[in-house]
């Protein structure tokens, strides 16, 4: 009798729990899916692959949720997913190339002759921040989405927030050097 | 020519860092430099503001439905359920091995089977019985003490056949064949088989409906 009375109000409990975590990541969801799509879209520059990442990014990140110690790690979890999702997706040669085209020819100014000028800098821009290594380069994404500090950096990638502000210095000196 | 050695400095500076010291005077005197610094800060301006304008971009109304979605679908418990064909599989391992042991386990002595109880005969139909409703089937009353050997229903023209399979197999060892590898022999002792106890088929109203659905006889 005792046990059944132990396994019931474990059961109980269980729901309980599902139910807290539920409500938990529902109230990160909203937030944590933007912050995905955006690293995401931050690699990949093509808004449905990026979101089809970002989604499969997600999908882990609640299958891992009820098993995370610190829920507080949650998006910096899911930040460390998108990306290393997203570098994988952008490995495929036919995908970059087509991102380059459309990144190419997305008309940004009236004038012709700025927009090819400002569509060969951002193709510049774009080369040159896939060929930072990805501990730069991580830093420079997440300091380009508007409202990332170097503490709020330093918290998602677990780091230091001086090795933050470094490897963010040294990124944007790497740039700077490629395209002067 | 001695502009070039300030080059790297001239990064940091257009950075953040304060121009003092050497590169602080040598920006002093050479406006090519101070030019080169102030290029560098716009392009450095120019790369942050195309950077941000590319991670400004927001994702679709379409892709917060599916997030959504996928939350609804979502269950904390999951990885339970995916252990389970992992512990169905170990079952199936664990009763292998314990089939293929079995034949180096001596075959234990058969337990002193207890007196064979008769299953009592079908009760006659009696006038009570009869003066109910003719559409109510007739009940057979179950018996009180169920029979000591289980009661084996089979058709009349089976009963023979069944009767013939059940000696054989009393009477000769049974091969086996591993699905692993080769063949197994798996010695089956002598079973002691009594006789079948073919038993009256006793069915319920309620059952009997279902039976008469079952064959397309209709509900009537």
């Amino acid at each position: 009798m005792d046990a059944r009375v132990g396994l019931l109000s474990e059961r109980v409990l269980s729901r309980y729990e599902a139910r807290n975590l539920r409500r938990e990541l529902e109230e990160r969801l909203s937030e944590a899916s933007r912050l995905a799509f955006r690293v995401a879209y931050g690699v990949l520059r093509q808004r449905e692959d990026a979101e089809d990442v970002a989604q499969e990014a997600l999908a882990r990140a609640c299958e891992r949720y009820g098993s995370l110690r610190d829920k507080d790690r949650f998006p910096a979890w899911l930040v460390r997913t998108t990306w290393r999702l997203a570098l994988d997706h952008c490995r495929g040669r036919r995908r970059r190339e087509r991102r380059e085209l459309e990144a190419l020819h997305a008309p940004t100014l009236e004038d012709a002759e700025a927009a090819a000028a400002a569509n060969e800098f951002r193709r510049r821009l774009l080369t040159a921040i896939d060929a930072l290594p990805e501990k730069l380069r991580i830093v420079l994404v997440l300091a380009g989405i508007e409202g990332h500090g170097m503490r709020e950096i330093a918290a998602l990638l677990a780091l230091p927030e001086g090795t933050v502000k470094s490897r963010l210095h040294l990124a944007r000196r790497r740039l700077l050097e490629w395209l002067r | 020519m001695s502009c070039a050695r300030y080059a790297a400095d001239l990064i940091e500076i257009a950075l953040g860092r304060a121009a003092t010291g050497e590169v602080g005077a040598h920006l002093e005197e050479c406006a090519a430099c101070r030019a080169e610094v102030a290029r560098l800060v716009g392009l450095q301006s120019r790369i942050d503001e195309d950077l941000g304008a590319l991670l400004r971009e927001e994702p679709s109304p379409a892709f917060l439905a599916r997030a959504r979605q996928r939350l609804d679908e979502w269950r904390p418990e999951r990885w339970l359920r995916r252990l389970l064909p992992v512990a169905a599989a170990l079952a199936v391992v664990a009763l292998g091995v314990r089939m293929l042991d079995r034949p180096n386990t001596p075959t234990p002595e058969p337990a002193p089977r207890p007196a064979r109880v008769e299953p009592p005969a079908p009760v006659e139909a009696k006038g009570d019985v009869a003066s109910a409703s003719p559409r109510e089937p007739r009940r057979v009353p179950r018996p009180a003490v169920p029979p000591a050997e289980p009661e084996v229903l089979v058709p009349k023209e089976q009963a023979e056949l069944l009767q013939r399979l059940v000696k054989a197999m009393a009477d000769a060892p049974m091969p086996v064949t591993s699905g692993a590898g080769g063949p197994v022999r798996l010695e089956v002792g002598r079973i002691d088989v009594p006789a079948l106890q073919l038993g009256p088929l006793t069915v319920e109203s309620s059952e009997l409906k279902a039976l008469r659905m079952e064959n397309g006889e209709g509900a009537s």
